[in-house]
């Protein structure tokens, strides 16, 4: 939590409301078509749901539900039952007609098209990591009819996918919706209260006062909103029913009755958090702001990221000829990554999306900019002095720009780290030196690209003019995402020399032995 | 007298790195304390191999060391060529008479040489139109993540790696909690998911002494290390001379102890409600204040080479957050463009006589997630 | 009274600034009967099928000489392949032999009486996994005497005159999911696990037996496979700063439990005497109370009405610092500042 975060909320305690936070959304507002909403149960203790609740936000969810989910068969019809939804929303091939299928997976962006603004809302964190639990349970089930095993399965890797991205920086794709409202609002409560959807949800209520909303949002904090039913809940109305419910193993009619009434006892449980993700989605779709325009690279990204780390290898697994071996090796462990090359790929893959993220959105809001520079990560200031150097032998020289700024600010950067201009980010330069005497910061910058006007059209003048003396700027740290890109592809490269230790090569044969001479002390001083 | 006995015990090292090189053996990890003379072995390791006619590629994790070393190898070993390969928006730099600056791959030599760039060029250089390098060695090996070695496989099929194992890990900007329980986790330094792997030949080898650190100061940071070492100056020898104050100041206490040891610890007390948010002034003025008296004081320094007036120049400070760094800058005042400010990581590697360290834990009243959760240790 | 003390050595660690806080988990007042003698209304409980959950996992993994237990260390390298041996000294209410806390102790050391005696091969094969061995809590510091039982502990035999080596563990029934694994769950486990090594270090000393036994430094955590009822042990856990900060934690509760209340009643109903000491008792609040402590609601209401800032987030209090909210809005509206702090805030929020 930063300065400005902090000083943000005692101005939301000022103001007796949840307060803007920036000047853009960091996300697109997309059609009910490409949205579903998803909720959770489940009973106390058990890390699988009880209960699920999956729609459109533009229609009533359906409610699935599971009278006992201590027993695995009950268990498994539950979430076949519940699949489906999941499944048509990322577009599983095996919805998909043979022949589309094939076309998809041979073209890539048509499906990337398709999925390129679909979202998956879910209330809050504890409901995302059930989508991992679902991963857990389902990814490597092994008993029962093959074709239901096959959807099962199916269901728990599209599960772990949504669930990995949704940890993926800058993703587009699977939206907490308690997170997303505190990215896009500042609200005046302490961390720990924000955590829960219905609390935020009351100081949104237009035309309160603080009071009235403080006092709203207490009673709301009091129904619980993350998966966990309250256990006073549990302990006077579940408890008895799945008593009731185990008691009647041997009259089906009488079990069947009880399952009705878990189901109608956990509906309205479901109904309540489905409802407030809803609402959380339409406060956010109603916000008068504007998505962040440069938002673009990111949503490329995240359906690039759909297609080859998930559609692509569900696509290849419904291949009959596959062997099980070879079927075993498109699926994710819900764990971790365990091959070496395949960690330091993601690695690398999100280390690339934090940057892209970073490096593009930061141009499109100026409250990220200012939050960049406060961070350290850039300078404003004034140009001082525009020149060329002067090389001996050469024509020109590179250009150099001079900048003054307060030596007041924080400042993380060093000689030779490259920066963008905000609002030109394709303006770059390096710094060249740094030096601050008394109140003033100098920092002279080599320009190094984006230097004349045909490459920036959205600047007046090229960076070589002296009209540039005298106005402000700000410089961000240039992200280096193009370079980590290079790492994903390179750090799959198992061919090297070095391979054998890099990438779980076989060992190189052993160097011939070598008499080691009596002092290589003596021999080493001998050469300098 | 400084524990001159124990350069014996660093010559063995040496010595353990030398035969190394020559059996070119596959993999070793030197741990370095600081001070201990890493660059010094790593200097005659690279010689004796390009002696040998070996084709020495070096890796170092920034510009700046990679040109020291360089700067190091024309200084003790003018007669080596050294090729220092980097990026053709770098203008080129004086590092010595045997430094070529080169920028291009296609003007990477062939047969046995020795050239140093960065782990960020050698990981994304094409060298498939080269004579394949014989030997790595890495600098600062614990400042490189294992993802990052891994793109280092392409170089060469042997490796040195060698850095300080009680510095601080490269900071990751992102959420690694997925990588935790890898075989080979991405984010973990290098040279500590080789020696995680038992499977692997590896030789261990520790330098024994640090030049750099006093006595108390050895025994202090031990304990974030798993060998023991040394330091190269006897008990007491460095010290603090303070001559007598005019008048009482709030620090004197703490200075005093300088006197007889290396290691003051100053404590303010917290105010009510918890510390101040990552700016602290009070305590900014009180890490100043410490600089000040110790100059207003003339304080003078003694260590292995003599007795010295303490200069602006020689003192440090340091703080975890950028912006405490500079309020205590504002504090210093007229001393701030004279005496360096901070954080830990920028400051691995530098010497002062006396360093003021902020404490990242100052004024923490409960302990956090973050003071708790030590992770799985294997 | 509650004799098992495990509970109220949390509640302290979780905000020992707050005297209320500090002289209920002390002296053993509930916080829950505090909260009610005010007219508070309390969220009571636990979920009925977690209990369950819990008492089936901890039973699954003792069962049959530990056997499902003893699979998983010796998986995670936490004891050798040829492991073998379990003694129980859980009580009867969670499947032992013991009918209370004072007997399970009193097992215990005997038990740890006669290993210290064993050599040769007998000391080599002592068993390797103790259920539920239940300490006294250091120099009682904790009012009265408080007890309260270790999950595990495993036995880890060396010829002599080598110490035998105890390790702790610290079951829990939530799951393990690798990395992703809740990092403040994890976190109070091994607090707590580390609690276990100092306690375990002082009771061996008290009973004169350190000298034959050694507590490791490190432990393990024996939680859940997600979605199965299997354990997953996770070894070699540092707990050295953890025990540390125990050994600090009980210092200062050792001087706070020098300062005297009304005597507790025979009964389970806590004396108004008693409970009105925690009501008059200065509180802090501080974000994490809502997490543990029945009073949250109320005191974040009352310093809210103070204007304390740390009623909206230990950080604003922190940015604040002296200065009330009340004061800070009427600085943020242009109110000139009247002190330094004041000036400071100022030029901080301009």
């Amino acid at each position: 939590m930063s300065r400005h975060d902090v000083f943000e909320r005692l101005r939301a305690w000022d103001e007796g409301g949840a307060i803007p936070n920036g000047h853009t959304l960091p996300w697109l507002r997309a059609t009910a078509a490409d949205r579903l909403v998803l909720a959770f149960v489940r009973m106390g203790g058990e890390s699988s749901p009880w209960g699920i609740a999956i729609g459109r936000p533009d229609a009533p969810p359906e409610f699935f539900t599971c009278a006992e989910p201590r027993n695995a068969d009950l268990h498994a019809a539950f979430v076949l039952a519940a699949a489906d939804a999941l499944l048509r929303h990322v577009e599983h091939p095996s919805l998909l007609p043979d022949d589309e299928r094939l076309m998809l997976l041979a073209m890539e962006a048509p499906l990337r098209a398709r999925v390129r603004l679909r979202q998956l809302w879910v209330p809050g964190p504890s409901h995302l990591d059930m989508l991992h639990f679902l991963d857990f349970r389902y990814t490597h089930a092994n008993t029962g009819e093959p074709k239901v095993v096959r959807r099962l399965q199916a269901f728990g890797r599209a599960c772990g996918w949504l669930f990995r991205e949704s940890t993926r920086p800058g993703q587009v794709r699977v939206f907490d919706a308690t997170a997303r409202l505190r990215r896009a609002y500042t609200f005046p409560a302490e961390p720990a209260r924000q955590s829960h959807l219905g609390y935020l949800l009351a100081w949104l209520v237009p035309g309160r006062t603080r009071d009235e909303r403080l006092a709203d949002a207490r009673e709301r904090e009091g129904l619980p909103v993350s998966v966990t039913m309250s256990p006073a809940y549990e302990r006077a109305v579940l408890e008895p029913l799945v008593t009731r419910y185990n008691a009647a193993r041997d009259d089906a009619p009488a079990q069947a009755a009880v399952a009705r009434e878990i189901h109608d006892a956990l509906v309205p449980e479901l109904r309540r958090r489905w409802e407030l993700t809803a609402q959380a989605m339409s406060i956010l779709d109603a916000d008068t702001r504007e998505s962040n325009p440069h938002l673009d690279a990111v949503i490329d990204l995240g359906s690039a990221e759909c297609f080859h780390e998930y559609w692509k290898n569900e696509a290849k697994g419904l291949d009959p000829s596959l062997s099980d071996e070879q079927r075993r090796y498109l699926v994710h462990d819900p764990e971790t990554d365990y091959a070496p090359a395949r960690a330091a790929r993601r690695y690398f893959a999100h280390l690339h999306a934090a940057e892209l993220a970073a490096g593009e959105l930061v141009h499109g809001d100026a409250t990220l900019a200012e939050q960049s520079l406060d961070a350290g990560n850039g300078f404003r200031g004034t140009i001082r002095a525009v020149e060329r150097e002067a090389i001996a032998g050469k024509k020109s020289g590179p250009i150099l720009w001079t900048i003054e700024c307060s030596a007041d600010d924080s400042l993380r950067l060093r000689e030779e780290t490259s920066v963008c201009l905000v609002g030109a980010r394709k303006r770059i330069g390096r710094i060249r030196s740094l030096v601050t005497v008394g109140a003033v910061r100098t920092v002279v910058l080599q320009m190094t690209d984006g230097l004349t006007r045909r490459a920036l059209p959205d600047v007046p003048e090229a960076a070589d003019v002296a009209a540039h003396v005298g106005t402000t700027v700000t410089f961000l740290e240039q992200a280096a995402a193009g370079f980590t890109q290079m790492k994903i592809f390179r750090v799959g490269h198992t061919d090297g020399p070095g391979a054998w230790l890099t990438h779980a090569a076989p060992l190189p044969e052993p160097s011939p032995p070598v008499r080691i001479q009596a002092n290589l002390l003596e021999l080493v001083k001998s050469l300098q | 007298m400084p524990q001159t006995h124990l350069a014996e015990g660093r010559n063995q090292v040496l010595t353990a790195l030398l035969e190394h090189v020559e059996r070119a053996d596959a993999l070793l990890v030197l741990k370095a304390p600081p001070g201990s003379g890493k660059t010094f072995v790593t200097t005659r390791a690279v010689a004796l191999a390009m002696h040998r006619k070996r084709r020495v590629a070096v890796a170092a994790q920034t510009n700046a060391q990679a040109d020291d070393f360089c700067r190091r190898m024309a200084a003790e070993f003018p007669r080596i060529p050294v090729h220092r390969w980097a990026s053709a928006q770098r203008g080129a730099l004086q590092l010595g008479d045997s430094v070529t600056w080169i920028t291009r791959t296609a003007d990477l030599p062939a047969g046995p040489c020795v050239v140093v760039a960065t782990s960020a060029k050698w990981a994304v250089a094409d060298l498939d139109a080269h004579d394949p390098f014989d030997v790595l060695f890495i600098d600062e090996a614990w400042q490189m993540c294992w993802a990052d070695f891994m793109l280092l496989g392409t170089v060469a099929p042997r490796f040195v790696l060698v850095g300080d194992p009680g510095q601080i890990a490269p900071v990751v900007p992102i959420d690694v909690s997925r990588w935790q329980t890898s075989r080979r986790p991405p984010h973990v330094p290098a040279p500590e998911v080789i020696l995680r792997d038992r499977t692997l030949p590896v030789r261990v080898i520790e330098l024994p002494v640090s030049t750099r650190l006093p006595h108390d100061t050895c025994a202090m940071v031990q304990s974030f290390y798993d060998f023991a070492f040394e330091s190269w100056s006897a008990p007491g020898e460095r010290r603090v001379l303070l001559p007598p104050a005019a008048t009482a100041h709030p620090v004197d206490d703490a200075l005093a102890l300088l006197t007889t040891g290396s290691v003051a610890l100053m404590t303010l007390a917290t105010p009510p409600g918890g510390p101040p948010m990552e700016e602290d002034v009070a305590l900014a003025q009180a890490a100043a204040e410490v600089v000040r008296r110790l100059l207003d004081r003339q304080a003078r320094v003694v260590t292995e080479e003599g007795e010295t007036t303490l200069r602006p120049e020689d003192i440090g400070v340091s703080a975890t957050h950028r912006v405490m760094n500079t309020r205590i800058t504002d504090a210093l005042g007229a001393l701030a463009p004279k005496v360096r400010v901070d954080t830990p990581e920028r400051w691995q590697g530098l010497e002062r006589k006396v360093m003021v360290a902020v404490h990242p834990l100052s004024g923490v009243t409960q302990p956090t997630p973050f003071d708790l959760s030590t992770g799985r240790s294997a | 009274m509650r004799r098992d003390v495990r509970r109220r050595l949390e509640q302290y660690a979780s905000n020992p600034r707050c005297e209320a806080n500090v002289i209920s988990a002390v002296h053993d007042v509930p916080m829950e009967a505090v909260a009610r003698s005010l007219g508070f209304e309390v969220a009571v409980g636990q979920s009925p099928f977690a209990l369950l959950r819990g008492q089936q996992f901890e039973r699954s993994i003792f069962r049959d000489d530990a056997v499902r237990l003893r699979r998983a260390l010796i998986t995670q390298k936490v004891l050798p392949a040829n492991a073998a041996g379990f003694v129980d000294f859980r009580m009867a209410r969670n499947d032992g032999p013991y009918p209370n806390l004072d007997a399970s102790r009193a097992a215990f050391l005997q038990r740890l009486g006669a290993f210290a005696k064993t050599v040769g091969e007998a000391r080599l094969q002592l068993p390797t996994i103790l259920a539920g061995p239940t300490l006294m809590v250091p120099g009682k510091a904790i009012l009265p005497d408080g007890l309260f039982a270790i999950d595990v502990l495993t036995v880890h035999p060396q010829p002599r005159p080598a110490p035998i080596v105890l390790r702790v563990g610290e079951v829990k029934v939530y799951p393990d999911r690798g990395g992703f694994t809740d990092a403040a769950e994890l976190s109070s486990t091994r607090a707590q696990a580390g609690l276990y090594v100092h306690a375990l270090r002082v009771e061996l000393q008290q009973s004169k037996l350190a000298q034959h036994f050694a507590v490791a430094d490190d432990g393990f955590l024996v939680l859940t496979r997600p979605s199965f009822n299997l354990p997953s042990v996770r070894g070699a856990e540092d707990l050295q700063h953890q025990a540390e900060r125990a050994a600090v934690m009980f210092d200062r509760v050792l001087r706070i439990a020098e300062r005297t209340l009304p005597a507790d009643s025979a009964t389970d109903d806590v004396p108004t005497t008693r409970r009105q000491a925690v009501v008059d008792a200065p509180k802090q609040y501080a974000d994490g109370c809502l997490a543990f402590c029945e009073l949250a609601a109320h005191c974040q209401q009352e310093a809210l009405a103070r204007g304390l800032p740390a009623a909206l987030g230990d950080d604003l209090g922190r940015f604040l610092g002296p200065i009330t909210l009340h004061r800070a809005l009427e600085l943020l509206h242009g109110a000139a500042p009247q002190h330094d702090v004041e000036r400071d805030l100022v030029a901080r929020i301009s």
